[in-house]
């Protein structure tokens, strides 16, 4: 157990402002997960005169404006924080996220639900895009793959617990209300119970302490020119989003019709995928824990590329495989193996460009990524509607996933020089 | 550190093969859609919400020790 009680204690040894930041990775996603969950189920079960208000249809359209949204608030999002500093970005996006959510307990009116979806969606991505920046600009050179891979451990544990909640806290309150269905009070009942976890992830963003001054650019430039002459890193900037690119339609081919996979190929139930996906996003946490070891082992691009690359064939496995029991194995391996190296890759992507163009291009790299794994997403999804073939989906990601990572190492692999166990990644002008 | 290492891959493959078989097994045993429904959602429920709640106060320990060192730091 040493190797898991060292990487406790190095957590010990941070800021306290990455500390608080830990706290809130805690917390706030708990909340979040729950409301995710619940308020989908909460929707579903609005009943008048006798007939069912909002079906799985809305759901979607909801969720698509909340993507649209945050995919293109990003950038922006990026530059705002570049030039107010991070506490005031994640302090604006996490109230202006959890006011939108709580507003969609108050009305049933579809345009408000729609527009409150997309302040949801807008909060968020101010938020995600500030995360990163922050992260490295507090904490040690040191324990920077420590930190961002606690930080991401900590999110996915939190969100899956919060995710599991919202759809078992209605069944319990239902049970033990004596009800045999999941009705509206349930529902809501569970809402409220996620709402002050909500309230109290804003805490730990207060705490924060930043002494942060505005880009030189702010003075020299107009205003509306100011916020983007930051960005020097242009080429680099590119490389990444050109690998970010590929990489998420990988990702886009396969993830988002994984759970219809599992629905048409094994007849699962919609609670067996839930709990599926559940065990392998806890799996993938636990398995962040060894990312910051094989960092100092092969380093950061190494790393990232060489687990993407390892999961390709547990991908290209889970169509092939005829039985459920047997499918599910490659299903939980190409989980961990695809997100262990993720906080790698932001971090690397934070060390390669300058401090005050870290927003942006996290902003850029945010829409660079979310964009093409929707349309991916969509496009397989009507190529499986029309056809009903799966491994062209399986196929399409595990190619993709190779193009790209091929691509970063080529890009990048030259970069990082490996001294020994320690590592050294800098920006190279 | 190499030895460290190795015992990092060990922790991370058992870990790994638990919950790797956990599902296996379960699906294994998949039987009516009750056993699975309401009658998991129960059997769940005490463990999440136990989880849960060790996810807010270890998030509450964090904030609690940061006060503190900003305090001690004189921020």
């Amino acid at each position: 157990m040493r190797p898991v009680a060292a990487y406790f204690s190095r957590i010990q040894g941070f800021t306290p402002n990455a500390k608080l930041l830990l706290a809130r990775s805690l917390i706030s996603p708990l909340g979040f997960g729950i409301w995710g969950v619940a308020f989908n189920i909460y929707l579903l079960t609005i009943v008048v005169d006798g007939k069912q208000v909002f079906g799985v249809e809305f759901i979607f359209m909801m969720v698509a404006v909340d993507w649209l949204v945050h995919g293109l608030s990003a950038f922006p999002g990026g530059l705002f924080s570049d030039r107010f500093g991070r506490r005031k970005t994640f302090l604006i996006a996490s109230v202006i996220a959890i006011l939108a959510s709580l507003g969609k307990l108050f009305t049933l009116d579809p345009a408000a639900l729609l527009i409150l979806a997309g302040l949801a969606g807008f909060g968020s991505s101010f938020h995600a895009v500030t995360s990163g920046p922050f992260l490295i600009e507090n904490c040690s050179k040191e324990d920077r793959s420590h930190l961002f891979s606690a930080q991401s451990m900590f999110g996915l544990i939190a969100v899956t617990c919060g995710a599991l909640l919202g759809g078992l806290l209605p069944a319990g309150i239902a049970i033990a209300g004596g009800f045999n269905v999941v009705g509206t009070q349930e529902t809501r009942m569970a809402l409220i119970i996620a709402t002050p976890l909500l309230v109290v992830g804003l805490l730990p963003i207060y705490l924060i302490r930043e002494r942060w001054t505005a880009p030189e650019s702010a003075d020299r430039y107009p205003w509306y020119s100011s916020w983007t002459k930051n960005i020097t890193s242009i080429r680099t900037i590119s490389k990444l989003c050109v690998v970010t690119t590929i990489g998420a339609i990988g990702i886009g081919a396969v993830v988002p019709v994984l759970n219809a996979f599992f629905f048409d190929r094994f007849a699962f139930h919609e609670e067996q995928v839930g709990y599926l996906f559940a065990i392998s996003s806890f799996a993938a946490a636990i398995g962040m824990m060894a990312t910051p070891f094989i960092v100092a082992r092969v380093g950061k691009v190494r790393t990232i590329a060489y687990t993407k690359l390892l999961a390709i064939p547990f991908v290209l496995m889970i169509p092939l495989l005829p039985l459920a029991a047997v499918a599910v194995v490659p299903f939980v391996i190409r989980a961990v193996l695809s997100d262990v190296g993720g906080p790698i890759f932001s971090l690397f992507i934070m060390e390669q460009v300058n401090p005050n163009e870290r927003g942006a291009t996290a902003g850029l790299i945010h829409s660079a990524s979310e964009f093409p794994m929707g349309i991916a997403g969509l496009t397989m999804g009507w190529i499986m509607a029309s056809t009903g073939e799966w491994n062209f989906a399986f196929g399409a990601s595990a190619l993709f996933t190779l193009l790209a990572y091929l691509l970063f190492l080529r890009l990048f692999g030259r970069r990082e020089r490996v001294a020994g166990p320690a590592v050294a990644t800098e920006a190279v002008p | 550190m190499k030895r460290k290492f190795r015992q990092l891959v060990v922790l991370a493959g058992v870990v790994l093969a638990a919950i790797v078989t956990s599902p296996a097994i379960a699906l294994a045993h998949e039987g009516t859609e009750a056993a699975v429904g309401g009658g998991l959602a129960s059997f769940l429920l005490p463990p999440a919400v136990a989880f849960s709640t060790i996810v807010v106060l270890a998030g509450a320990y964090f904030m609690v020790v940061a006060v503190r060192e900003q305090r001690r730091l004189g921020e």
